[in-house]
This record gives structure tokens, sequence and C-alpha cells, in this order.
């Protein structure tokens, strides 16, 4: 009805019942008349004037995304899932049946320098031919194994339909069932699955004997309050999956896939003002703009940012400076780590077929390890007959339960055999814990030189296995713990997530103690966060004599909507943790880790946007008000855009200054001892990461508890 | 007869008010109305006059065999909120259909002779005429059967006869109706319409009435009216065209780039396959048994034939095929001969044509060239 009064109003409105938005003002009180559609009576509608909203109210941010989705589309983009594609514009990578679509995620957002348009120049990978094609090449390839495979390479992935816009998450396959089944429409109809796309959408479904994917849609409460169970069963036929399947991110392919997604920063601006210049030459998107008064600026913005001060890096005799791209993958194979664990007594398990290639491998271990300072003793060998699964299992078992003084154990199998690798880590890290450090044959094998610097990083890696430690930072800070965490998400059938949580235990940052937790899904942190702060402060106080006086948490894996748990449940939950100790108050910090935002930062210094040095920081106008938000490059990314991380400070009762906790974390992300160089995300967070992601996805287990004091899980 | 006896079924009788609802919604009954026509006639130009939110027209771009859809209404915000659901969906540009598709929306009058809207072989009319004004009405013949004059129109209106049934219609069924027509009424206006442009006219319609009360009709009255005589000159003058608000071109095995992807996709995995088998035969020839035997022990899971697609054909085919050294060779003419390719391309020349400098192959064109280490690793 109020549509009837585009006279008085204007044409553009928004509506949500009870509040009515206008670009224009109107008179303090308004009334209208008009009749009533449905039943011809009369009815006054009286408008007050309530508040005159600012431009960058947070009411209308919400209204500016419709607005600019619906800009998008009348760009001809297509929405899948939240953000814009452009198919038409694909490339198309036949040999693996894989497409790869240009497209944007685009958001309005008030940022503390004003309203931003945040764009991101992003790609979607899918799957050119439908899911039961799919599912008939595996048939070919493993008839024996036909619906493992199916599930292991199916469930968790994200497909998208034929006849609507939608996407789904696969969680389980129905094979008891086919389009010939039933189900009931709203309207109380019973059809089946085949008719319905008939009728509905006029797509005739061809194979009538295939089984039903199954999606189960987050747990809703219906208008009636009682929770909703539906399932979502599709057509395999008539869907097709997207992203790259998780069993295949090994390979060619993939390298072949990212290689087309990679854009320089010169090749990322060009997309963001391509699209900018795209909305301002379409009369039809320009206008839908204005209708609101939204003017976007021709060009993206430009901000000053400031570089960290380089860092040395501490090794056993001195310090070295790194090299510009902030690595130092030379120093650490030339010179002695900071403390190494000498290897007196360790077991080398391969089979009998790879006999040669475990001799060169102990030479080739025994000439490298003297410039890292690691001292290695013959070891024990343990020669399978074949290498099988149970083979590796029963020698392992054996020989460890005969022998306690084994420090690490160091299997070859042939291949990337993912099943094997996970049985040894079962045995290795649940069952009987020891470290142990699995490598497949292919990466031996190969020229002297690689297999040299394949075997510098491997026993290095062993070393960190075994509690030493490889280098370290400057910590001015005194009496610090720091703790990063970390949260796997699984989509296999038990859905449950992990929680993976590294705290530090020397004054140097180089020692670490783990827990990981297991949760079932949508439930809160429960107790879990309690203890292990409890226990790592318990810990600490065992190796230090005393409690660290500040606490720096960083907490990875969190989106801006989840925010508001940390708050609310995880950080009582540390605060807790301190009450254990009697009159015990430290200083606790509590950053959020963000690695996704689709922010990107290039700089200016050349004639061309090149990726800014690693170091750079920047901490006004793109951040945003409601918190301590501040951007950190700390890597050097040799390809590709440099996307900095963003760090959240929820909590900060340790009197730490912004730029103290700047170059805290600049410091953390040296430390990471898998990469000679800075990384993306403090340490701690790389190591909960990895600690997480072992306990969730290959161990389904908590690791023994006499391994929490190593970094076994590198 | 088939309809009577859904709706038997699922009319829902109230003793009160005499009537509720019908299932399927009378709207979706009228829809499936015009696609059932469509699947049947196979039209290849179809309009809808009246189109408000587009729903009809999204129903009818699955039709294979439309190639042009056109929507016209006189009401603008309604057909502009709603077009983008006639725009292709991601993964039309997956499958591409195998006919082209182009929807045009036109924003203006049923009365008026916009030479866009010429050619059409159906033009669909649903719910429209009760909305026109007396002088729109009066020309409305003369524009859709003098100056369109597609060989078919639907037209579908009120039975104002059934209105007592409906709870809470007072006049007419909706405020914006000018005029709600008994089936007399209708009849004559759609048989004087019929004569006067040289078409034939049949009624039906949708909503069956209550049992007993036959006479009052169906809810819905329809009008199918069919060109007697294929047009000869073209008749009147158009008038200004109107701009089209919305068009959509949905990419189509017509277009020579999506029909090259799509033949060398089929290509490929076709090579592949024959790959696959002639390579296992091989291995079983030579005795060598490489394969991981866990997988060959496992359970004996029960047959499912619809995963082996292709495999006859394949296992045969795999016979023209050979291995020299490395390198599978793969005859062009060996992959022609499966249907699907066969059916992509028509011919081998245009087959050659397609997959020239797509796919590898040997130096004298005539055979597809893998490797025989696996694709991936």
């Amino acid at each position: 009805m109020l549509k009837e009064h585009q006279a008085v109003l204007g044409d553009v409105m928004a509506f949500d019942g009870s509040i009515l938005f206008l670009p224009i003002q109107l008179p303090q009180l308004l009334t209208l008349r008009v009749q009533r559609r449905s039943d011809g009576q009369d009815v006054t509608i009286s408008i007050q004037s309530t508040k005159v909203l600012e431009p960058s109210s947070d009411l209308c941010i919400p209204f500016y995304n419709v607005v600019f989705r619906r800009v998008m589309r009348l760009l001809d983009m297509q929405l899948v899932g939240r953000n814009f594609f452009e198919p038409s514009q694909a490339l198309v990578l036949q040999q693996y049946r894989l497409q790869v679509w240009p497209g944007y995620t685009v958001s309005i957002r008030k940022k503390d320098g004003g309203l931003f348009l945040l764009v991101d120049a992003i790609h979607k990978v899918i799957r050119s031919e439908s899911i039961l094609s799919f599912m008939r090449s595996i048939y070919r390839q493993s008839p024996g194994s036909f619906q493992e495979e199916c599930m292991k390479q199916l469930v968790g992935s994200v497909v998208i339909t034929r006849y609507n816009n939608r996407t789904y998450r696969l969680h389980d396959i129905d094979w008891s069932k086919t389009p010939q089944d039933t189900f009931t429409l709203a309207s109380g109809e019973v059809v089946t699955f085949s008719s319905y796309y008939s009728k509905t959408y006029g797509i005739t479904i061809k194979e009538l004997e295939q089984p039903l994917l199954i999606h189960r849609p987050k747990e809703k409460l219906s208008p009636e309050g009682k929770p909703r169970l539906d399932l979502v069963l599709l057509v395999p036929e008539l869907t097709f999956m997207t992203g790259i399947p998780e069993l295949r991110k090994d390979s060619r392919m993939l390298r072949e896939v990212m290689e087309t997604m990679r854009q320089s920063p010169q090749q990322h601006y060009q997309r963001l003002s391509s699209l900018l210049q795209r909305i301002r030459s379409s009369t039809e998107a320009s206008r839908e703009l204005q209708r609101w008064g939204l003017l976007l600026e021709p060009d993206i913005h430009r901000t000053q940012g400031r570089v960290l001060p380089m860092e040395r890096i501490n090794l056993r005799h001195g310090s070295i400076t790194p090299s510009e791209d902030l690595s130092w993958a030379k120093a650490v194979v030339r010179e002695a780590s900071i403390s190494a664990i000498s290897m007196n007594y360790w077991l080398l398990v391969y089979p009998w077929r790879l006999q040669s290639l475990a001799k060169d491998l102990v030479c080739a271990m025994e000439s490298v390890c003297g410039p890292i300072g690691m001292r290695l003793s013959r070891p024990v060998l343990l020669e399978l007959q074949d290498d099988r699964i149970e083979t590796y299992a029963r020698s392992i078992r054996s020989a460890l339960s005969s022998e306690e003084k084994v420090q690490i154990l160091l299997c070859i199998i042939s291949g990337s055999r993912e099943d094997l690798y996970a049985a040894i880590k079962k045995l290795c890290c649940v069952q009987c814990p020891v470290p142990s450090q699995v490598l497949s044959a292919q990466t031996l094998s190969g020229q002297p030189a690689k297999l040299r610097s394949v075997v510098q990083k491997v026993l290095l890696q062993m070393n960190c296995k075994l509690g030493g430690e490889l280098w370290g930072v400057d910590i001015p800070l005194k009496q610090l713990m720091v703790v990063g965490m970390d949260v796997h998400h699984s989509h296999s059938r038990d859905m449950r997530s992990v929680i993976g949580f590294v705290a530090s235990m020397n004054p140097i940052l180089t020692r670490w103690y783990s827990r990981v937790v297991f949760q079932m899904p949508h439930q809160e942190i429960a107790d879990s966060l309690r203890l292990c702060l409890a226990d790592a402060l318990q810990h600490f106080h065992e190796m230090n004599h005393c409690l660290p006086r500040k606490i720096v948490v960083f907490r990875d894996g969190v989106s801006d909507s989840q925010l508001d748990t940390v708050l609310r449940y995880e950080i009582p939950q540390l605060q807790k943790a301190l009450d254990t100790f009697e009159s015990y108050t430290p200083g606790l910090v509590v950053l959020v880790v963000q690695k996704q935002h689709s922010t990107n930062l290039y700089t200016l210094a050349t004639e061309q946007l090149t990726a800014p040095p690693p170091g750079t920081v920047i901490d006004h106008t793109v951040t945003s008000s409601q918190g301590q938000d501040f951007f950190l490059l700390a890597h050097h990314s040799r390809q590709g855009c440099s996307i900095p991380t963003r760090y959240i400070c929820l909590l900060n009762t340790a009197n730490l200054s912004c730029e103290h906790i700047q170059r805290l974390t600049f410091k953390l992300c040296h430390l990471y001892w898998n990469w000679p160089g800075t990384v993306r995300v403090p340490a701690p967070c790389g190591y909960a990461h990895r600690l997480a992601f072992l306990a969730g996805h290959i161990l389904h287990h908590e690791p023994g508890a006499q391994l929490c004091d190593k970094l076994f899980f590198l | 007869a088939l309809t009577e006896n859904i709706m038997d079924k699922n009319f829902k009788e109230e003793k009160f008010t005499g009537f509720t609802k019908f299932t399927p919604p009378l709207y979706r009954q009228r829809y499936q109305f015009v696609k059932d026509l469509v699947g049947k006639y196979k039209p290849k130009k179809v309009a809808d006059l009246g189109c408000a939110d587009c729903k009809l027209l999204c129903m009818l771009k699955f039709c294979g065999c439309i190639e042009v859809l056109a929507g016209v209404d006189i009401c603008g915000s309604v057909m502009k909120e709603k077009m983008h659901r006639l725009s292709p969906l991601p993964v039309d540009y997956l499958q591409p259909r195998e006919g082209s598709l182009t929807v045009t929306l036109h924003h203006g009058s049923v009365a008026h002779k916009d030479p866009c809207m010429l050619g059409f072989d159906l033009v669909t009319c649903i719910e429209l005429i009760e909305h026109l004004e007396e002088s729109e009405l009066k020309k409305f013949p003369e524009v859709v059967f003098g100056f369109m004059a597609p060989s078919r129109v639907v037209i579908s209106t009120p039975n104002s006869e059934f209105n007592p049934l409906l709870p809470g219609v007072k006049l007419f069924r909706n405020q914006d109706h000018k005029f709600e027509w008994t089936q007399l009424q209708f009849q004559s206006w759609a048989l004087e319409t019929a004569k006067c442009y040289g078409y034939s006219v049949e009624f039906t319609g949708v909503g069956h009435p209550p049992r007993g009360m036959e006479n009052v009709g169906f809810c819905t009255q329809i009008g199918v009216f069919v060109k007697k005589y294929p047009q000869t000159s073209v008749s009147t003058q158009s008038e200004k065209p109107t701009e089209a608000v919305f068009k959509a071109v949905y990419p189509s095995l017509k277009d020579e780039k999506y029909l090259q992807n799509a033949v060398v996709r089929e290509v490929i995995s076709t090579a592949q396959i024959i790959k696959e088998i002639l390579l296992n035969r091989l291995m079983l020839e030579h005795g060598e048994y490489n394969d991981d035997p866990t997988e060959r022990k496992s359970k004996f899971q029960p047959s499912v034939n619809c995963f082996s697609d292709i495999g006859k054909l394949a296992v045969e085919k795999s016979k023209e095929s050979f291995v020299s050294g490395n390198v599978v060779y793969i005859p062009l003419t060996t992959i022609f001969s499966f249907p699907r390719v066969n059916r992509l391309c028509g011919t081998y020349e245009k087959l050659s044509k397609l997959v020239a400098g797509q796919v590898t192959l040997s130096s004298d064109s005539s055979a597809v060239i893998l490797n025989t280490e696996p694709e991936d690793s």
C-alpha cells in the first residue's frame, strides 16, 4: 500500500514491517489514505518521522549490501553461495574436468575511515561433470571399494544444483534410495523425485537407479519452536561439485589449477578496477547506487602503512640477519640449532624393497647432521617383508614394546599412502606414544643434491619432534606466556571439531606444551579451555618455578560473527583458569587471528603495484572501530597477492601498547620451525593448527600425554 | 480425463463455505496447462503477455524446444524485481542446453503493436484480459491475432459463475479486475475474435467445480486458439518498438565455444575410459597384478549397474586402440562411434575440427594420444 504513494514517498524505500527507511526527509507526521486491495476497505497510514540516520549508520549497512548485490546482478554476475561469479568467462581445464570461474566477493562495510566497498577478486573451481559422472569414474577406477571411495571423495564437498541457485554441503549418501522414491511436498502431496523434477523444472532424470545425496541443514527452529530435522536429498545427476576434491589435494592437478588462479598484485588490482569501471559505465548499475545516494570512488583506497623493524634470528652460536624476503633457509642448515637432541636410540622402519634407499638415507643423515649440531648414532633397522599396513603395525608395536628407550621412529613408506600414514601415526601418537617421522620414498628419490636438502629438512623436523629448539628471536617481554589456539572442523560423519591448544614454556618462546580437545558440533567450549590453560600454567610453573606475569592468547579460526562467542564463553573460561592459582592475576591479552577477510595490500613503491615488504602493518582507516584491530603482513609471498592477517584485540589487561602487540606478533611469525622464514600467522597458531589437523583428521583421538612437551605433530 | 481423476482426488470440499482451495494451487495448474501445451506442440518462439513476476516464463525456460522467450507487462516494477530469475543459472554454463535460448522482457502495453512481438509460435495471455481497460480490450484482438498472428494463442480468465463458490469474493476476485466473464460471455467473445482473424478455438479450463455442480464450469476458463491458415501477407503496420528491459542469452551448444568444450570433454573422457580398459587388459595378459591386493579382496558389493554406463561399448571398442611404448593411441573414428560424441558433432569432420589444438593428437591427427602414466601423481 505504501507503494501507491510514490508521489509523496518517492520510489525508493525499504520497509521491514514497522520501520520505513527513505532517502528523503518527510514532514514530522504524515497521514495517508489508501484502499486495501483484498477487501476494498479504507486504511489510514500514519508515518512518524523518528530519526535521521547517518549515511554510515549501522542500520543502513544491510541496505547498502542489498543494493550492491542488485548492482552485481545488473552486471550479469551469477550468485553462487555468497559470492558473484562469471561462468561465461570460465577457464576450462579439460583433462581434469574442471572449470575455474572468476568472481568477486563484495560487501559494504563501515571502517574507521568511513564506508568502504570491500572487494576481492576470487575464483571458484567447479567440476564440469555431474556427480553421477564423477561417481561413474570412481566406479571404473575402484569397483571393489566403490561406496567407500564415493563417501571419501564426496562427503564434505559443496555442490550446486542444475535447477536453482543454491549450494549445499554433502553430509552423506543414501544408497538405498533412488529418484523413484517419494517425498512429501509442503502442500502434503506425495511425489517421486523424478516426477517432481520433471513437473517443477521440466528436467527428465535419465538414470533412475542412482543413489541420493544427503544434505543436513543446520538445525533451525520452526516457527513453533520445534527443531526441524529436515533432510535435503539431491540427485547426483543434477548436482555438480565445487572446489577441488579433498583427496586430490596433491598432484599436478592442484598445481595447475592454482597456477590459473594466481594473480600478481597488479593483476588483482586490474580486476578490481575493471569492476569499478563496469559499474561506472553501466547506467543501470550507477542509477541503482544513486537511488540510495551511494557514490563509488573511481579508484581503490590509498593509505599509509608502516614496516616493523627487522628481527635478527638467533642460533646457538650467534645471530644472523635474514635476507630481504625474510628467510634464512641456508643459515639453518649450516649453523647449529639452539639445542639439538642426540639421536642415540632410534628406529628406522622400511620395507625390504627400499633397502638401498634406507641405506642412502642414513648416509645422508650422517653427513648433514654435523653442521646443524645434531649427533646421530646408527639406527636400529626394522626391515619389513612387505609394505602392508598390518606388517608395519605389527613390527613397530613389537619393537616399541620390547624396548622402552626408543627416542624416535623414522618410517619410509612407498608412495603417498594416506591409510598407512594414518595407521603409523595412530600407533605412535596414541597407542604407544613416541615421536615419529614418516617419509615417502618418492620424496627421497632423485638427485643426490635434492636428497641432501630433503634430509636436512627432515633432520631439523626430527630435532623439533625430539624436543630440540631450532632458532629464536629476541623477546624483551619478561615472564611471558604465549598461547595459540585453532579449531579443525571435520566434515566426516561424526562431525566433531577439534581444538588444538599450544602454550610457550620458556622465556625465549622455544618450548611448547600442547593439548587437544574434541567437542561435539554446536557445543559451547565447555570446561576444556579452562583445563588446558590451567595445565599449561602448571607445566610452566614446574619448568620455571614461577607463573607468567603476562599471557598473550592468539585465537585462530574465528569469523566476525563468532567474535561474540569468544568474548562471552572463551575469555571467561581463560580467566577462570587463572583462579586455579592462589592470588594470581596476570595480565591477559586475547587476539583473534583472521586469515580470510578479503583485504589485500599492495605497495606503490614502484611504478607497478607490488606486494608490500613483510612486516607491513596498517592499523588505521581500513580497521574496524569496534575493536582494536590491525593488519600485519608477516610473510613474503613469492607468487600471487599479499593477503595480510587481521588481528583483533578483544582483551588487554596486560598494559601492552598496540606497538608492543604488533611487534610481538611479528616476532612470533618468525618462530614456525617448519619454515625457515616468516609465516602468515604467529607460530603458536601454526602449531595449534597442525596439532588440531593431526588429531582431527588423522588420529581421531587425543594424542598420548607423554608427547605434550614436544612438537611431535610437525 | 487424466486431470479429472487427479482433481477428484485432490478436490477439497467443505460443508459451509462450499469450497476452499485447489491442490496444486490454481496458478500452478494454469502454468502446467501451458507447459503441457508447449510439450505437445514444441513451439520455438513463445511470448507471455502480462508476465507479471515472470513465474510462467521461468518454468518455460526449462523447455528444450523454445529458442525465444519473451515477456510483456505494463507494470515495470514487479517485472524488474523478479527478472533475475530468468538469468542463466551457473550450471547452465557447465551443461549448456542443446538449442539456443534468448529471454527478453519488455515493459509496455499489450495493446501496442510492438515489432519485437512478431514471429511467435505461441502467445499466452494467462489471467490477463480481465485486467484490461475497455479501450485496451478493444484493441487487444487486433494486436494479438491480427498483428502478432502466432499459430497458437492461449487465453485464460476467471469464470464468474464459479465466484459464489469462492469464499470472500464479493464482486471480482481481484481489485484490479475490470470485469469477470461468465462462460457464455467469454466464449462468445472468443468465437467472435477467432472468426474475425481466421482462428479456430477450443474451450477448456482448470479448477474443476465440485461434484454435482458441473454446470458452473472450470474456475479458470481457457480458450486455445489455433490459426487456420499459415499467414500469407504481413498485416498491419507496426508501432514504435519498445526497449527490452531485460535480455539474457543462454549458453548453448549452438555456440561454437560451448560445443567445443562439450566435445573435447566427451572425447577426453571417452579416451580415458578406453585407455583404462586397454591397460587393464594388457596387465592381465602379461600376468602382472600390480593392483593393491587389499582393494581386490574387499567385500563384495551389489553390482551397481548405473555406474558402468558405457562399459560394454568401450570394452569392445578398445580393441581398435593400441599401446606403443608409453603412449596409447585411440583412433578418432573409434571415439566418433560413441553415441554421445556422435550426437554432439554430427560429422567426423566437425569432430576433427573441434578437437584440433585442444587434445593431443597423433602426427596425422587420426588418433588421440594419452600417456600410459596416471594423469595425476
